[in-house]
């Protein structure tokens, strides 16, 4: 007697199995992701150099949004947590010797198609700078954060991020200065 | 050049980068973060040791751990605490020397762990004349089995399927809870609760019982899972007792899939057809006269005919009320709490056998009697002429 009869109905066409209510709270996570991943991955790739790496960097640190969400959501700027979280991955012990390396194999390596001679020389330019000086370039002419907000999340006095852009900004604009001079010359 | 002039031209340069480099952003997506927080959440419960190990050969393209601790300032891990994979999608460029980032199946419920654990039971269908006796709540289950009186246990073993297509598998796990000689068979699906504990997601099927529709599964024969999600069942019609032929019931394939609140059936017939497995027993009796006897007593001879209309062959049990203080001498009766039960020889299908039971009685015989049949094992296709009254009268 085996067999499928009886009453037979057409199966539930086009079903598709629905996703399941986590007990996780996402509630606004997706647009959060959206608003802010393109922005923070931009600034980690002037930061490493490595676009892969960015890639990487700030979808972890989303991740990690995501485990804490229902509390993040409440912070008046969870971006600046997932910022923070990025740059410290960036800067963590082990991930900061890969980087280093990273970053100099990465300026020869073209991870998108027609890379600019700017962005070339302006990305090599970033490079020789200290990983501080760098970050506290990228973190306020790109993040927009401000010398107080920067130095409260770098853990120093303001004064301390002062120099640091004024060194980044002297230093940036002697390679990138002597890159375009040297292009006019040839 | 003053400082105002570097600030501008480095300002004017970052923009520029920024500007070209934001359309190669290729946002992983959210769904992808959720992914990777439910597959984390899974291994650190279920295979922490394993994944600490592999963890202290951090692969080059691996991070810390989620971060869940209560300080909410964010930290960084040490490389100690990293996962063999940042994302449960494959990076952009070629894999790490580990090779490709772990599979998005994370690992489900070990089946030791569901066999053994404490399982969110719901509550069992209620029949007015056999409370269940299998417990529902917060169940602790030890090798499959619930309780001390083992009235509640697992059939097999759990199945693992990705029910809503995000990667991560639940575990479908088939119950029995027994009521008398037969019982209820429930599929449910399990899933692991945030905080590693297990929960209920959703009853895919519960069986009827002393029940026969003809629509409603009464018999769980076998389930399968399929690779998108969705849970088959060989459900059968009724489920036979008390050592009868199993392959009396019939058998279908339905087909399950989880809509966001529930499980619903989305493939397979939704009734039965009519199963020519099974009996068809009506009952006839003649009149009924107790005469008394030269010694004081009433005695009497109900002649019972009972024919199996059915396309298998029965073995009927006549059920017989009497009026207060008869009873049957017949030697294949036995009482029963007042009425007798006398077990019958098989009847072929198609035909019918006819039984005398002689009755006695020391008191007034006058009074109804009610004769019921039933097959012992296989089910009665037709169950509205099983019965016939007869009126004792005296003489």
């Amino acid at each position: 007697m085996n067999g499928e009869v009886g009453d037979v109905r057409p199966a539930v066409s086009g079903w598709a199995p629905a996703r399941l209510e986590r007990a996780t709270d996402t509630v606004g996570f997706e647009e959060f992701y959206a608003a802010s991943f393109r922005g923070l991955a931009t600034q980690l790739y002037v930061y490493t150099g490595d676009l892969d790496l960015a890639h990487d960097l700030v979808q972890e640190a989303f991740c990690r949004a995501l485990s804490r969400w229902s509390k993040l959501v409440e912070y008046d700027d969870p971006t600046a947590w997932v910022r923070r979280v990025a740059f410290n991955l960036a800067n963590s012990r082990w991930r900061r010797a890969k980087t280093a390396v990273q970053y100099l194999l990465k300026q020869r390596v073209e991870h998108v198609e027609g890379p600019s001679p700017d962005r070339v020389t302006a990305v090599a330019a970033l490079a020789k700078l200290p990983d501080a000086q760098r970050r506290a370039v990228v973190l306020h002419y790109l993040g927009d954060l401000s010398v107080a907000d920067i130095a409260t999340q770098e853990g120093v006095a303001i004064g301390t991020v002062k120099s640091w852009l004024h060194r980044g900004r002297a230093a940036l604009a002697t390679h990138i200065g002597a890159e375009v001079k040297e292009g006019n010359d040839v | 050049m003053s400082e105002f002039e570097r600030d501008d031209l480095v300002g004017a340069v970052l923009t520029d980068v920024s500007r070209e480099v934001s359309g190669h952003i290729r946002p992983l997506g959210a769904q992808a973060a959720v992914r990777t927080v439910r597959r984390r959440r899974r291994q650190r419960t279920v295979a922490g040791g394993v994944l600490a190990a592999a963890l202290i050969i951090a692969p080059l393209t691996g991070l810390a751990l989620a971060n869940n601790g209560p300080n909410p300032s964010p930290t960084v891990g040490t490389g100690t605490s990293t996962s063999p994979s940042m994302v449960d999608v494959p990076p952009q460029g070629s894999p790490g020397p580990s090779g490709p980032p772990a599979s998005s199946d994370a690992p489900a419920i070990p089946a030791s762990e569901l066999r053994n654990g404490t399982l969110p039971i719901a509550a069992w269908p209620t029949y007015p004349s056999t409370p269940t006796r299998c417990e529902t709540g917060q169940v602790k289950f030890t090798d499959g089995k619930a309780g001390s009186d083992e009235y509640l246990w697992m059939e097999g073993q759990p199945l693992q399927v990705d029910i809503d297509g995000d990667g991560g598998k639940e575990s479908v796990v088939h119950l029995y809870c027994r009521m008398a000689q037969t019982g209820y068979s429930r599929v449910v699906v399990f899933d692991r609760t945030a905080d590693g504990g297990i929960r209920n997601v959703g009853t895919v099927l519960t069986t009827v019982w002393a029940k026969d529709d003809g629509k409603e599964p009464a018999k769980i024969w076998e389930i399968q899972v399929t690779d998108n999600g969705q849970i088959r069942i060989d459900v059968g019609d009724y489920e036979v007792c008390c050592g009868g032929d199993p392959n009396l019931s019939q058998h279908q394939w339905r087909t399950y899939g989880w809509n966001g609140t529930g499980f619903v059936q989305i493939g397979g017939p939704w009734t039965f057809p009519p199963n020519l497995n099974r009996v068809e027993l009506s009952p006839t009796a003649g009149e009924l006269t107790m005469v008394r006897q030269p010694d004081g007593q009433w005695r009497g001879t109900l002649r019972v005919t009972v024919r199996n209309a059915g396309q298998l062959r029965a073995n009927p049990i006549l059920y017989v009320r009497l009026p207060a203080g008869i009873m049957t001498a017949s030697l294949d009766c036995a009482l029963l709490n007042g009425p007798a039960q006398c077990s019958l020889p098989a009847v072929e299908a198609g035909a019918s056998t006819t039984v005398d039971l002689v009755l006695t009685t020391t008191a007034n015989p006058a009074g109804q009697a009610e004769i019921r049949v039933y097959d012992n094992v296989a089910r009665d296709s037709k169950e509205d002429n099983n019965t016939v009254t007869v009126t004792v009268k005296a003489s």
